[in-house]
């Protein structure tokens, strides 16, 4: 009878703890952020956008806005008491291992082939950076300098670049901007082709590029990853440990003598670290921190970096296309999937190609533009730091 | 090389960051007076980013190149 009695005691407490919450202040923001976080597992599920971070942030976004649980502890109202999503947090997204160890799971995935076989296109995954820098002037209009530098590195269109950066700038948006960064690399096939349509007449769309498909040696395979490091490392020593995590993932792949530890990375490795980064980075999607206006501004500039980032790539090939004779050109829409977001943006230039000349197909040179728009956004990232970071 | 471009670009940033103008800056708010700093450091991340991948070109390209020639 105690035991009831006590029960019903502490029903009532907690039924008068909600009924005591300021409706506008409190409730109020707390139901926004459960209805974001059903979108987000809504986006997840019916229309497959991103589906590995976007479930596990909506469903964590649901339980740090949950009125008087104590997932995340710190700002819940257990004060000074550590929730599980804060330690998780601490452990693996502060100190930036999660992305970190997510970027050797990457690393195994990524078939440097296309590139390897055609350098020339590595210039494209330069060029496709220009969104970060742009994005970078613009929001230095409205953000201090650390955060404007962190909501830039949302044109990396590379989710761990972007928590690891953001993470680095002790950025107080890395919620939004980890929001931003995975919802417009799903959004890849449609911000993309009005871009590229734009900018290119269908003759250009038309152009056709032989594909010789050269055999890579694995040497060659091997000591790329190795030679990549050591380039970055001394050029850009801030982008040393992301190309170094990435590129220790490809050695793993392309050595030939680690086929376990290759498959481990790609799938147990990335599938364990991607479940956990995706509910440890709703921490930051607490309303108290999400709910403001600044929220809508980095969605806004996140689009922004991913245009210009499409732009710069397409105008930087029509740009060389100038002084290449007839039969040698570029097709411009190539430089569009020097935008990091893979395998997305090689898929969108190869559908506009086929839709341009039904016998274009530009999926070889476009992965190959693809993969090292990866590469380059781990360098810009790196650059980032390199004048932002401590 | 590039140490020396951040290094440059780092010092433009801590003097502008000492001045009292970017103290008012550091609040959220329309303001032009880090767009310099962002102008210098977009010029040189975008410079950066191309050195480095062309060094990384040239590489591959020897790379293939002596490859070729064992062949």
């Amino acid at each position: 009878m105690a035991i009831l009695s006590d029960l019903g005691t502490k029903i009532l407490s907690i039924f008068e703890a909600i009924a005591g919450m300021n409706f506008l202040s409190e409730t109020l923001p707390m139901l926004v952020m459960l209805a974001i976080g059903g979108v987000l597992i809504y986006l997840a599920i019916a229309k497959d956008m991103e589906p590995t971070l976007l479930l596990p942030m909506g469903f964590g976004t649901i339980m740090v806005n949950l009125p008087l649980a104590n997932i995340v502890g710190a700002i819940s109202q257990n004060e000074g008491a550590e929730g599980a999503i804060e330690v998780l947090y601490k452990a693996g997204v502060a100190n930036e291992l999660f992305p970190l160890l997510l970027f050797i799971g990457i690393g195994a995935m990524i078939d440097f082939g296309p590139v390897l076989s055609n350098p020339k296109l590595m210039i494209f995954g330069a060029a496709a950076q220009f969104g970060i820098f742009f994005t970078l002037s613009v929001a230095s209009l409205i953000f201090p300098i650390n955060e404007a530098a962190s909501i830039a590195i949302i044109g990396a269109a590379d989710g761990p670049t972007s928590i690891f950066v953001a993470g680095e700038l002790n950025s107080q948006y890395i919620g939004a901007i980890i929001v931003a960064a995975y919802s417009y690399m799903a959004l890849v096939p449609i911000v993309q082709p009005p871009v590229i349509k734009l900018l290119t007449t269908k003759k250009e769309r038309m152009i056709r590029m032989k594909y010789e498909g050269k055999a890579i040696s694995k040497r060659t395979r091997i000591l790329f990853p190795i030679i990549v490091t050591i380039i970055a490392g001394i050029v850009s020593p801030q982008s040393a440990v992301l190309i170094g995590f990435l590129m220790f993932g490809n050695l793993i792949r392309e050595c030939g003598v680690l086929d376990s530890l290759s498959e481990t990375a790609q799938k147990v490795l990335a599938n364990l670290i991607t479940i956990l980064l995706g509910i440890t980075v709703a921490r930051n999607m607490h309303a108290s921190q999400f709910l403001k206006w600044e929220t809508a501004l980095i969605l806004g500039l996140g689009l922004v970096a991913f245009i210009f980032d499409t732009a710069g790539g397409v105008l930087f090939a029509k740009f060389l296309n100038i002084f290449l004779p007839e039969g040698k050109k570029f097709n411009p829409m190539i430089g569009a999937a020097g935008i990091s977001a893979f395998p997305m943006s090689s898929r969108v230039v190869h559908k506009l190609g086929l839709e341009a000349d039904n016998q274009n197909f530009l999926l070889m040179h476009a992965t190959g533009v693809n993969v090292s728009g990866q590469v380059a956004s781990v360098i810009a990232g790196g650059m980032i730091l390199s004048f932002f970071g401590n | 090389m590039f140490n020396t471009l951040a290094k440059t670009v780092e010092t433009t940033v801590t003097e502008v960051a000492t001045s009292e103008v970017v103290t008012e800056a550091a609040k959220i708010g329309f303001s032009t007076d880090n767009v310099q700093e962002a102008l210098l450091c977009s010029v040189a991340g975008m410079v950066g980013i191309f050195i480095v991948v062309g060094i990384i070109i040239l590489s591959v390209s020897v790379l293939n190149k002596i490859g070729a020639k064992k062949k």
